[in-house]
C-alpha cells in the first residue's frame, strides 16, 4: 500500500493455547519440541 | 499470558533508583532487559518503543503511582544478561522485571529470577518449557510460545492450502526446531507429510547448498527464520528461481514487520502465522497501530506488540493490588489471573497451565 509492503490476515483462530488441541497433561508427557522430536518418519 | 494493569509514570534512565520503604508510595520501578546493542539491537529498539509508548499514554503513573524505568543492555548475551538481571534485582533497583528478547538471554536469567521469586514478565521469549515442562511460578509469558501459532497452521496448510507434502528449512537451535515441529505435528496429524527437514546456523550468508538440497517434487517449502536471516534466505530462494515454482510458507517471524520493512517483492505471496498482525481489524489494535505509527513514524512489529502487551497486563495486575508492588507474592498472584479484553492481538487471558490468546493469523504480504 502506497509503495510499501503490508500484510494481509487471512485467517484467524481464535483463544489458541499453547497446548493447541491437546490435553496439557497428555502434551507434557512428550518430549519437549526438537530438532528429532516429532521424528520425520517420511523423510528420505 | 498474564497481564495487569497499572499506571506507571517512566522516566526513561539508566541511573538506579532506590526503592521506597515499605508504606511509602514512591515510584514504581520497572527493569526492561533488551539488547541495545548487537544483532538484535533494532528489534530491541521496538521493544523500548513499545514501552515508552505505553507510559506516556499513561502519563507515566500506574495504579495512582509514579513509574521509573531503567533500560539495561544485555546485548542478547546470556552471560551479560544475567548479569544485567542481578544488578537491578540484588541491587534493590527495581519492583518488576520486563524482557528479554533472546531465548537464550531468557533461559539464563530464569533459575535465578524464579529462585528470588522476583515478579518477571517474558514478553517475547518463546521457548516452549518456559511455561511448559520448567515452568516458573513467577515468569508470566505474554507472548508466545514457539509452537502456539504454528500448530493451527499446519492443519490448515492441510486443510484450506492443500497441501500434502511439504519440505521444510529452519534455524538449527531451538527456536526453529519448536516452531518447525508444531507445524509438522498438527500437519501429520491432518494427513500430510514432511518429507525434508533441512537445519541451517544463524547467520548463515550464502543458503545456496540448501537450496540446491531442497526437493522439488513438494507442494510447498515451510521456513522458520526471522531478522537479517529471513531477509537473506527470502532473496536468495527467489534468485534460485524457486518462487513462483515451490510456494513459501513459514513461521510468522519470517515476514514480521521487523524484517517487512526492508523486504523486496520476494515476500509477497509467503503465508505465515503468528500471534499478532497489526493488520488484525479490530478497535484495540487499529488504535494501537494508529498510537505508535504517530510516534514512530513506523508499523509496529510483534517485538513492539507482545512489549505492549506486557505493559497493559502489568497495569491490570497493579491495580488489582492498588499499586502494592513491595508484595511480591500478590502481585505474582495478580499477574497470573490477568484476563485482557483489550490487547491490540485480541483477549488474552493466562489459565493454570496455559497460554491462551485470541488469535493466530496467517498472513500474506502484498505491495
Amino acid at each position: 500500500m502506497n509503495g510499501k509492503l503490508q500484510n494481509t490476515v487471512v485467517h484467524t483462530f481464535p483463544m489458541v493455547s499453547q497446548f493447541w488441541t491437546y490435553k496439557p497433561e497428555e502434551f507434557l508427557k512428550n518430549p519437549v519440541y526438537g530438532r528429532d522430536f516429532p521424528p520425520c518418519k517420511h523423510c528420505q | 499470558m498474564r497481564s495487569a494493569r497499572a499506571a506507571l509514570v517512566l522516566s526513561v534512565s539508566i541511573l538506579g533508583v532506590g526503592l521506597a520503604a515499605h508504606g511509602q508510595k514512591g515510584p514504581i520501578n520497572i527493569g526492561l532487559l533488551v539488547p541495545e546493542t548487537g544483532p538484535l539491537a533494532a528489534n530491541g529498539k521496538d521493544m523500548v518503543n513499545a514501552l515508552k509508548l505505553f507510559l506516556e499514554q499513561r502519563q507515566n503513573k500506574l495504579a495512582g503511582r509514579p513509574v521509573t524505568l531503567i533500560i539495561e543492555d544485555d546485548a542478547g548475551v546470556p552471560a551479560t544478561g544475567l548479569t544485567k538481571a542481578r544488578s537491578l534485582i540484588d541491587g534493590n533497583r527495581i519492583h518488576v522485571l520486563l524482557g528479554p528478547l533472546s531465548a537464550a538471554v531468557g533461559y539464563a536469567i530464569a533459575p535465578y529470577v524464579t529462585e528470588k521469586k522476583f515478579p518477571t514478565l517474558f514478553p517475547i521469549v518463546s521457548s516452549e518449557d518456559l511455561t511448559q515442562r520448567k515452568r516458573s511460578e513467577n515468569i508470566i509469558r505474554t507472548g508466545w510460545t514457539s509452537a502456539q501459532p504454528s500448530h493451527p497452521f499446519g492443519k490448515y496448510a492441510y486443510d484450506t492450502l492443500h497441501y500434502k507434502k511439504i519440505a521444510m528449512i529452519g534455524y538449527d537451535f531451538s527456536f526453529g526446531w519448536e516452531v518447525a515441529a508444531g507445524f509438522q505435528r498438527t500437519f501429520e496429524e491432518a494427513g500430510g507429510q514432511i518429507v525434508q527437514k533441512l537445519w541451517s546456523p544463524l547467520g548463515t550468508a550464502d543458503y545456496g547448498p540448501y537450496l540446491a538440497q531442497i526437493k522439488r517434487d513438494v507442494d510447498a517449502v515451510y521456513a522458520v527464520f526471522s531478522g537479517a536471516d529471513a531477509l537473506r534466505f527470502a532473496k536468495q530462494y527467489t534468485d534460485a528461481g524457486l518462487k513462483g515454482k515451490l510456494p513459501l510458507i513459514g513461521g510468522g517471524t519470517f515476514t514480521d514487520e521487523h524484517v517487512l520493512r526492508t523486504m523486496g517483492d520476494e515476500s509477497i505471496g509467503i503465508v505465515t502465522s503468528l500471534h499478532y498482525s497489526p493488520a488484525l481489524d479490530t478497535p484495540a489494535n487499529k488504535k494501537f497501530v494508529e498510537a505508535y505509527q504517530a510516534k514512530y513514524n513506523q508499523v509496529p512489529s510483534y517485538y513492539s506488540e507482545g512489549t505492549y502487551v506486557s505493559c497493559l497486563a502489568l497495569e491490570k495486575a497493579l491495580e488489582s493490588v492498588s499499586g502494592n508492588v513491595e508484595d511480591r507474592d500478590k502481585l505474582v498472584a495478580a499477574l497470573r489471573k490477568v484476563d485482557l479484553s483489550n490487547a491490540p492481538r485480541g483477549r488474552s487471558r493466562s489459565t493454570s497451565t496455559a497460554i491462551r490468546s485470541r488469535t493466530s493469523t496467517s498472513a500474506r504480504w502484498r505491495r
